[in-house]
């Protein structure tokens, strides 16, 4: 290889023939900004982010796939280059759900709302898993853009949930063809590619097909390299950005492939690939299943012992004495121990020697098949289970039986002792693949920290029976010992055909365990045509069943509409009122605001944001289903009175609750004014009915892509300015955006109500929950509101109030595949 | 055994009932008792004199023949034991195990005057199982319809009384309940380890079979209003929307996230079942320490339920033990399983850290002074004695005042200073013609029993008042069921 030297910005650099602009400019320590490009793929001249002016060049190539060559001058920000990837930057924008990007209020958003809302569209930043991690955002920030020059154009892509593990929303794509080229070069006939052309053009799977019903192998390379949040990882999304990375062994299955590990507060929240090659490919298990196994919440975490009634939590000592003294009455052949082959060698080791050297068995049995027969016969009378591999009855003349394990099972409703324990990542050691590699595991990733590894377990009962040589305080201390001792290993058998090509080969088991009985969402793998047929059933009418729906749509990207038949709520219900549903028996009961109600047809239509998992339920269902619970009306109506002039806001779920408003407040001879904001124009909706109902219809977005730019509180200002007196204003929204109008309104004087939307359990002033400090007093928004008195909230209280169970909404969030129905979007924003 | 004499001795003990082991209850929600076997009904029930005038039945507040359903049970005759009962009680099975009897029937058992008294809760409680477990439950004849209609508002122990007692008569019953399921606080209150929900729906669906009509999610108060109903042909109205509304501290701190009234915190568990998240959806408290506050049953409930969700629970109560108005048993079964009681012990402030979620509270020691207006001695703070305990968890646990919601949309119903509504004490008439009332909306938070005791005789000056078209005051016999005292 020859060198040659070029100048970049004004340094020389020398670099390697073949070598890019791009590359020689990384080793200048230049730093250009990329999309498309990514270390671990080929060149691919996609983005027009990397172009660079190069003296005697025309135009401005792209630095990515242009060879450096001898005593090239090549410029890379010089002010026309700058002003051009502003303007590719803009134009990556437009094809992007990026208001956010560009709000005047972004920055106490983020603030105050420090975590992207769990939505099932990211329609903008606030509501995308990706947020904190986006690369588009960093360029976006990177190059100060504050405008949208080309609005953003929606594109209504049905989002992919049917699934299993995975999310894609190609609406957030910028077509960068990172998934599809790492696609391809990890399994050489790749899954996902460009389909379509122009602008048409998007990533998807030969005839659309659902990734499960392809040759996908869910190695989760295409969500891992996705610079957007265009592919999420539908398990770790709503965790954030990891604290803490560190490589360790997957060993479900003898393949035991490296996996680098991704933790937050001490829980692993995902596990990938250690590098983005065809060697360090991992299976749909190695990448999805692992973390959801740690996490499960049938997870064992505490150590039982039985009495006469049945099994009892104990403390670790406790169980440690009974497991000692049980087992001495049962040395030689009347002792067994079965270990599961997902187990690292020194601690295989240790279960070992304390089976021959301390129990003084050969019963030494390692991941099964079948029961031994000295088991199942009854020649065994003492049994210490690592695992579910009893099938559910306890062998007859079996007189003790140790449990040690990581989930409950069969096997553990018999046991005499039960020891919870630490496993896979959570312990560290080695393992020996099928390939003969011996590959190192960390601890550090060790989720529920109480738990030992059952070597320790093991140890500790070897040393209160009073044996010696199990003195062990690391995995390095065993290893030592490994090495002086003529212990025979020889590596498993490889599977056969592999996971890492084929999905249906993944492993199921784990210590006799099904892993699709914990992680629901792998059964699809094995049964999908059952679960379609299953799927395929009508829907059945329940006798007695009351609240039927009527009409369901998603009106504008995550925003859904339902009308619920509901004649005696309909006949009842005043504006600002609202009622508490239940979609399902299992479901919390949700408040949700009457957006409209036809007292004729006895009906009640409420408008929803997709934000965790009760909207999801709600957005969900279809017409024709019944929701299982449905009261109301709830809370005070507005107070209807001749103010003058009344000025009603509305933001998402807000735009639909301002109507009813503005209807009687019209009626009552007020001149009504009302504001719809949204972030980007494809969310505006019901501008039509707004007008209809009102005097003036403002729209403001956060874009300013449609109406003014800005919030609801510009809007006033604009208003105030304008010389309007406002005598009442009615706010319906977020509770970030109605603080900040109050911020607003407060200064202008201008009387404002809020609508509250804090966590409720009943919602009809049985339980306190909702409770808001308003000048002082506390009120229940569900008996005293939902309207209060907004420039006398404490609105940081408030949304601290909001947020005390954020641990659990992630946790809530359902991980099984969605089925593919589409409910369709409405295009046009305006509806009938 | 043939006891010719009251004075006679009993020949064996009041027979213990099984219990889980407090080591393993602790961490389920399993009812805490077993019950009664057969053989242990019979010997207990051999205990009772069968005496002439049996002062037990004065005790109780839905007047149960005491005596007769425990002869049966002494026979072996098991599932007449469990008829007998309910030609009084609607939900034996219910009030053999929240009554508080040890001061209704029991106290006045006259083998309590020297030894112990007959366990009449316990061998309720077993009659009323067999019946349920054996599937034989015995549907009564039912006079012909009285052509009338009646509604009830609120299902909780007093409405299904009252529901019973009518429906039985030949009325055609509505109840509405506002809730999802039917119970009130039997469901939303009362624990599945006190009270196990399958029992409480086995007996509503009792009330269905005879012919109850229940409707739920039904506000009425905010979809209908009391006069709308009549509008709507109901002849006569019972109202027992219970005593809802929870009572904070009123101390600083009390908005921070980590405070929850005991009626949030249980409601999340047993009407909600947050105990099965994520499975349900509602959020369970998930607490390291948890400080309930109050010395009631529902103190009890709340602490026992932190503590089968994982937590350290202790109860915090400004009066001594002695003072407690939770039953014995339920003071003795949460010890028991391992709560702590601190008591002459008063909550001045919640602390809460940046995030507003409470890290601790602030205490002060009490000293017990001259008896109050209740008769109990009145809890004076010792100046300078306060003192931080760390948690993350405050359950006040102080009692309810009465749901509002009807009252506020029925201008015709009077109330009293605490929200209560007026109601006759013998006829439960309301001030509004034809509108009767039972329950905690009418005495303030008390128990399940007086609550039914109410019910008893609402439904029958209802009766009274639907086939005479008035309601005459009955002659003054029966005493009151004694109430908890309110903390």
């Amino acid at each position: 290889m020859s060198e040659i030297t070029l100048t970049i910005n004004g340094n020389l650099v020398k670099v390697e023939q073949g070598d890019t602009v791009l590359t020689a400019a990384r080793k200048a320590g230049i730093e250009v900004p990329t999309l498309c490009d990514h270390p671990a793929l080929e060149p691919y001249g996609a983005c027009r982010l990397c172009i660079v002016e190069i003296e005697g060049m025309r135009g401005y190539p792209p630095s990515c796939t242009t060879p450096a060559a001898q005593g090239m001058v090549v410029k890379t920000s010089s002010p026309v280059i700058i002003d051009l990837r502003k303007e590719v930057i803009k134009l990556l924008l437009s094809g992007h759900t990026s208001p956010c990007l560009v709000c005047l209020h972004r920055e106490p958003c983020e603030k105050y709302r420090p975590r992207p809302f769990k939505s099932g569209r990211a329609t903008r930043c606030a509501f995308c898993s990706n947020r904190d991690q986006c690369e588009l955002r960093k360029l976006t920030d990177e190059y100060k853009i504050d405008d949208l020059e080309v609005p953003i154009i929606y594109k209504h892509l049905p989002v992919e949930h049917m699934d299993p593990f995975m999310d894609r929303d190609y609406n957030l794509c910028v077509l960068c063809g990172r998934c599809a080229r790492i696609c391809e070069k990890i399994h050489t006939a790749g899954t996902i590619a460009f389909v379509e052309r122009g602008k048409e053009a998007r990533i998807s799977t030969a005839f659309d097909q659902p990734h499960a019903k392809t040759d996908c192998r869910f190695c989760g390379a295409c969500v891992d390299i996705c610079p957007t949040g265009a592919m999420s990882d539908r398990y770790a999304k709503w965790y954030g950005a990891a604290d803490r990375t560190e490589d360790s062994a997957c060993i479900l299955c003898p393949v035991g492939c490296s996996v680098r590990l991704k933790t937050k507060d001490g829980k692993v929240i995902s596990s990938g690939m250690t590098a983005f090659t065809r060697d360090a490919r991992i299976c749909a298990v190695g990448r999805f299943v692992l973390p959801q196994l740690l996490d499960s919440r049938y997870r064992l975490t505490s150590h039982q012992i039985r009495v006469a009634d049945g099994l009892i939590k104990t403390g670790y000592e406790d169980a440690l004495d009974l497991a000692a003294n049980s087992l001495k009455a049962y040395p030689g052949s009347q002792f067994a121990m079965i270990a599961p082959s997902s187990a690292t060698r020194e601690e295989l080791y240790v279960l070992r020697k304390f089976t021959k050297e301390v129990m003084k068995s050969a019963s030494f049995i390692v991941e099964p098949a079948a029961l031994p027969d000295a088991i199942a016969g009854g020649t065994v009378k003492a049994l210490y289970a690592l695992g579910d591999y009893l099938q559910g009855t306890r062998p007859k003349g079996l007189d003790v039986l140790i449990v040690s394990d990581m989930f409950p099972s069969r096997t553990e409703k018999s046991a005499d002792v039960i020891f919870a324990v630490a496993g896979l990542v959570e312990t560290d050691g080695t393992f020996l693949n099928a390939s003969g590699q011996i590959k190192t595991m960390s601890a550090q990733a060790a989720a529920p920290k109480t738990l030992l590894p059952d070597w320790k377990v093991v140890c500790d009962i070897a040393k209160k029976m009073g044996a010696s040589g199990f003195d062990f305080r690391t995995s390095d201390d065993i290893a030592k010992e490994m090495a002086t001792s003529k212990v025979k290993e020889a590596p498993p058998a490889a599977p056969e055909p592999s996971p890492l090509d084929k999905v249906s080969a993944i492993p199921r088991m784990y210590r006799g365990h099904a892993m699709s009985d914990i992680v629901t969402a792998m059964r699809i793998f094995f049964t999908a045509q059952e679960k379609e047929e299953k799927e395929a059933a009508p829907v059945a009418v329940e006798e007695g069943k009351r609240f039927r729906i009527l009409e369901k749509s998603e009106i504008v990207p995550n925003t859904h509409m339902v009308t619920v038949h509901a004649p005696v709520i309909a006949e009842k219900c005043q504006p600002g009122q609202f009622v508490i549903a239940m979609v399902e028996e299992t479901s919390e009961r949700i408040p949700y605001t009457i957006s409209d109600f036809d007292r004729e047809k006895g009906t009640i239509t409420m408008v929803t944001l997709e934000m965790g998992r009760s909207s999801r339920e709600l957005a969900n269902t279809t017409a024709g289903e019944y929701l299982a619970h449905f009261a109301g009306p709830l809370g005070r109506p507005v107070e209807v009175k001749k103010f003058g002039t009344v000025v009603l806001g509305g933001g998402c779920f807000g735009v639909g609750a301002i109507l009813p408003i503005a209807r009687v407040m019209k009626e009552a001879g007020n001149r009504v004014i009302c504001i719809e904001e949204a972030s980007s124009h494809y969310l505006l909706h019901w501008q039509d009915k707004l007008s209809a109902a009102c005097d003036e219809l403002v729209i403001v977005t956060k874009d300013g892509s449609a109406g003014m730019k800005g919030g609801i509180q510009e809007a006033i200002s604009m208003l105030a300015d304008r010389g309007e007196k406002i005598d009442q204003a009615y706010i319906i929204g977020c509770t970030f955006m109605m603080m900040l109008v109050c911020d607003a309104t407060r200064k202008l004087g201008i009387p404002t109500m809020t609508a509250m939307n804090p966590l409720m359990v009943d919602g009809t002033g049985m339980c306190g929950c909702c409770r808001v400090s308003v000048g002082g007093v506390t009120k229940f928004s569900c008996v005293d509101g939902p309207f209060l008195d907004g420039l006398q909230i404490d609105w940081i209280e408030l949304m601290q109030r909001q947020a005390a169970f954020k641990l659990e909404e992630v946790q809530a969030i359902p991980q099984d595949p969605r089925p593919a129905h589409d409910h369709g979007i409405d295009h046009v924003c305006m509806r009938a | 055994m043939e006891p010719k004499e009251k004075e006679k001795k009993p020949k064996i003990p009041r027979q213990k009932m099984p219990e889980q082991d407090p080591r393993r209850r602790r961490s389920n929600f399993e009812e805490v008792p077993y019950g009664y076997t057969e053989e242990l009904a019979m010997a207990e029930a051999s205990r009772c004199l069968k005496c002439k005038k049996p002062l037990c039945i004065t005790g109780c507040p839905v007047n149960i023949r005491i005596p007769d359903f425990i002869k049966l049970i002494e026979e072996g005759k098991f599932i007449e034991a469990a008829w007998k009962l309910k030609e009084q009680n609607t939900l034996p099975a219910v009030t053999g195990r929240v009554c508080p009897q040890e001061t209704q029937c029991e106290i006045l058992c006259i083998l309590g005057k020297k030894g112990e008294p007959v366990a009449i809760g316990r061998l309720e409680r077993f009659a009323a199982d067999f019946e349920r477990r054996s599937g034989n439950t015995k549907l009564p004849e039912l006079p012909p319809p009285t052509g009338k209609k009646v509604a009830i508002i609120g299902a909780g122990p007093a409405g299904l009384t009252v529901a019973g007692d009518l429906v039985m008569l030949g009325h055609k019953v509505t109840i509405f309940e506002a809730l999802q399921v039917t119970g009130g606080v039997l469901v939303y209150g009362i624990p599945e380890f006190r009270l196990p929900k399958a029992i409480v729906k086995y007996e509503v669906d009792y009330l269905r079979r005879l012919g109850v009509e229940i409707l739920t999610d039904y506000v009425v108060g905010k979809a209908r209003t009391v006069e709308e109903l009549f509008k709507e042909g109901f002849d006569s109205i019972f109202i027992g929307t219970g005593a809802g509304l929870p009572m904070f501290m009123d101390i600083p701190g009390e908005n921070f996230v980590g405070v929850y009234s005991a009626n949030e915190y249980l409601t999340r568990s047993n009407l909600m079942k947050a105990f099965r998240f994520p499975e349900y959806g509602t959020a369970p408290i998930r607490s390291k320490k948890v400080i309930t506050v109050g010395g009631g049953n529902v103190a009890m409930d709340s602490a026992r339920t932190a503590l089968r969700l994982g937590a350290e629970s202790i109860i915090v109560y400004r009066r001594s033990r002695n003072e407690m108005p939770a039953r014995a048993e339920e003071i003795h079964h949460a010890e028991e399983e391992g709560v702590k009681l601190m008591i002459l012990t008063n909550p001045v402030r919640v602390i809460g850290d940046e995030q507003g979620r409470v890290k601790a509270i602030e205490c002060i020691k009490m000293e017990l002074g001259e008896p109050d207006d209740s008769g109990r001695r009145r809890p004076i703070p010792v100046k300078g004695s306060e003192f931080i305990i760390e948690c993350d968890t405050v359950i006040p646990a102080l009692g309810n005042r009465p749901n509002p919601l009807i009252a506020m949309t029925t201008p015709g119903l009077k109330t009293t200073r605490w929200g209560t509504l007026e109601a006759d004490p013998d006829t439960m008439e309301t001030s509004m013609k034809g509108v009767f009332a039972g329950g905690d909306i009418v005495t303030g938070a008390a128990t399940v029993i007086s609550a039914m005791g109410a019910g008893k005789k609402a439904a029958a000056s209802m009766h009274e008042y639907l086939m005479t078209g008035k309601v005459a005051k009955p002659e003054k016999d029966e005493k009151e069921g004694e109430k908890e005292k309110k903390e």
